[in-house]
């Protein structure tokens, strides 16, 4: 190949892959354009740049009456069973992970799959099952199924990256904690936690944001009692296309975009989720 | 007269992995303050072996006894021997003084004492005032040396050291042997040492045991099993080694000498004692620094002369190897002392005169 056409053949592939990207991201770039657009609705090209959105949205932050209510409340919720589920998957991932690189049993490869399909079902399967399944066991308060739900759909998260610490891991390192005198749960404690570290607090971080995040599972279980922030979205958007909730939208894709950025300066994600380099 | 109880004894042990017997019955004693080592090639069991005393593999057969008491059950946390690791360990979220504490700390023992043996097993190995330096900022030999405190300060009276030099340069691991010896030595601890290495292991121990394929070939003193090998294998493993086949020629007259026929030419004579009960074809090997050379001709009134020609010359520095070809097929090496005068005389095609001494021929049967 020679140089030129190696040149045409990059630009290509570039004029390609942003479009591709744009056209992977246009939900979020009307979201976006709506959320500054100085008309109402959802209105292709925008008619001017506005920031009413915004402030409108401070003040139903603020909770002005006349305004919708509970936007608050709402985001409280979810920030709370966010970390319901970040606790819970903490504790029983870092168990798993460390059940499944350490031992070997008859079982294991089906076992270590296992954990790791509730990322691979599409969360309608998942939403439906557990609908059905919740429905069959009578008596479980609304705010036990969403925690439970979204355990099950977190902890596939802490266990990879878990897992992926561990791996990194020098097992010697274990080896002269003990040979130094430290039982096996002090070994645990002083060298093998501290060791995999970056891999537990970036698999809680990941787990918080997929919790707070998520729709579709949540919109199948959820009651009245309990509202997560995007089944409250839906439900307002049910009886009012309100751009201030564009303007919301904006706001939590910016936060989950800088919390990731950061995760990943910090604790080198790519390398977690098992990029090569 | 007193019992001497063995600092370390190990008797019978055995450990089987799959089909495969890595360490097969292995025995030995260790006094206290003896400086020993397990010498052998890759795979011998020399590691699992000591592995085994640390606790970190379980035998199948055998048992393990420290200072008279069974310790063969005993996980590795509530055993006394402290490991230096190949690649050392060093816990790389802590700073150097907490690395040195761990032990003590794990063990629970007061916070002054902690302080105190931290700071003294520091101080032994050159390192005071490195306590709040990290592992990742020291140079190799730094963290050798943390390594060798840290096991020092839990008040460990067996070290087991697990190839600890192969990381450091040549320089610094002769550095390293010496200074590790003599702070062995000074403190009088008992040291099972595991290395490939058979220079290492001669210049630091007071006393080997030679492994192959997981059993005992031989133990002893260094210059006792350079000088008097058990086997064609140990001979060869200790150090340089040139293997002539010959012939016994059946003894007549002299019961003190016997004569061997070398297939490439020539005889040479040794003590009886030496030969032994070998008869019929057998090897014979000599150091290459035992054996005499000179111009052809030159050498008179010795027993063992053989005639060769240099084919190359090696210099080392201070020595110089030299291969000589006996016959087409027969090549020595023999190894000199550089003078500080010049060159040797030897160029490639020179005719020379090769003189073994009676006591450097080793004889083993084929």
């Amino acid at each position: 190949m020679n140089p030129a056409s190696r040149l045409w053949g990059n630009w290509l592939l570039a004029v390609y892959l942003i479009f591709f990207f744009l056209f992977l991201e246009s939900p979020l770039v009307m979201i976006l354009l709506t959320s500054m657009n100085k008309g109402f609705g959802v209105t292709f090209p925008p008619q001017g740049l506005s920031s009413q959105w915004y402030l409108r949205l401070w003040d139903e932050i603020r909770n002005i009456p006349g305004v919708k209510p509970d936007l608050v409340r709402a985001t409280w919720t979810s920030a709370w069973l966010g970390v319901s589920a970040m606790g819970g998957s903490i504790v029983a991932g870092v168990l798993v992970a460390f059940g499944l690189h350490r031992y070997r049993f008859p079982g294991r490869t089906v076992v270590q799959q296992c954990f790791l399909l509730p990322i691979l079902f599409p969360q309608i399967v998942t939403g439906v099952a557990l609908a059905l399944w919740f429905s069959a066991v009578h008596g479980v308060p609304v705010w036990a199924r969403l925690v439970m739900a979204h355990l099950i759909l977190t902890l596939p998260y802490v266990v990879i990256t878990t897992t992926a610490s561990l791996e990194t891991l020098d097992q010697r390192l274990e080896d002269a904690a003990m040979n130094l005198g430290a039982n096996p749960l002090q070994t645990f404690w002083h060298i093998t936690l501290p060791g995999i570290r970056s891999g537990i607090i970036s698999g809680a971080v990941f787990a918080w944001l997929i919790s707070f995040a998520n729709f579709t599972v949540t919109f199948f279980i959820y009651g009245s009692g309990v509202r997560p922030l995007p089944v409250w979205i839906y439900e307002v958007l049910q009886y009012l296309l309100d751009p201030s909730l564009a303007a919301l939208s904006t706001g939590l894709v910016l936060l989950t975009l800088t919390v990731l950025l950061i995760l990943n300066r910090v604790f080198a994600l790519g390398r977690l989720m098992g990029q090569r380099r | 007269m007193t019992e001497h109880v063995a600092e370390l004894e190990l008797i019978r042990l055995t450990k089987r992995f799959a089909q495969v017997i890595a360490v097969d019955r292995v025995s030995l004693r260790l006094g206290r303050g003896e400086f020993l080592s397990l010498l052998g090639p890759s795979g011998c069991g020399k590691t699992t072996t000591l592995r085994m005393i640390a606790g970190f593999v379980h035998p199948d057969e055998g048992r393990i006894v420290y200072r008279g008491r069974d310790i063969t059950e005993d996980p590795p946390y509530r055993r006394d021997a402290g490991l230096v690791f190949q690649n050392y360990a060093l816990f790389p979220h802590m700073s150097v003084g907490d690395n040195v504490a761990f032990g003590l700390r794990m063990r629970r023992a007061a916070k002054h004492v902690i302080r105190e043996r931290a700071a003294w097993a520091l101080d032994l190995v050159r390192l005071s005032g490195y306590e709040h330096r990290r592992p990742h900022e020291l140079s190799g030999g730094q963290q050798q040396r943390v390594a060798v405190a840290r096991v020092l300060a839990t008040g460990a009276s067996l070290l087991l050291f697990d190839e600890p030099f192969s990381n450091l340069d040549a320089k610094l691991r002769k550095e390293m042997q010496g200074e590790l010896r003599e702070l062995q030595q000074q403190l009088g601890i008992a040291v099972v040492h595991v290395t490939h290495d058979q220079e290492e292991a001669m210049s630091m121990s007071d006393r080997l045991i030679i492994m192959n394929e997981g059993r005992v070939v031989q133990e002893g003193g260094p210059g006792d099993v350079y000088r008097t090998p058990g086997s064609e294998f140990v001979a060869e493993f200790m150090g340089q080694c040139n293997r002539l086949t010959a012939h016994v020629i059946e003894p007549h007259h002299d019961p003190a000498h016997a004569r061997l026929a070398l297939e490439s030419g020539g005889q040479l004579q040794l003590a009886r004692s030496e030969l032994g009960h070998a008869r019929g074809r057998v090897s014979v090997l000599i150091r290459p620094e035992h054996i005499e050379i000179a111009l052809a001709g030159a050498i008179r009134g010795r027993a063992n002369v053989l005639a060769g020609v240099v084919r190359r010359v090696v210099y080392r520095g201070s020595t110089t190897t030299l291969h000589i070809n006996l016959d087409e097929s027969t090549e020595v090496l023999v190894e000199v002392s550089n003078p500080s005068d010049g060159p040797l005389a030897y160029t490639p095609g020179t005719q020379v005169d090769l003189s073994v001494p009676i006591s450097a021929i080793r004889v083993f049967s084929d």
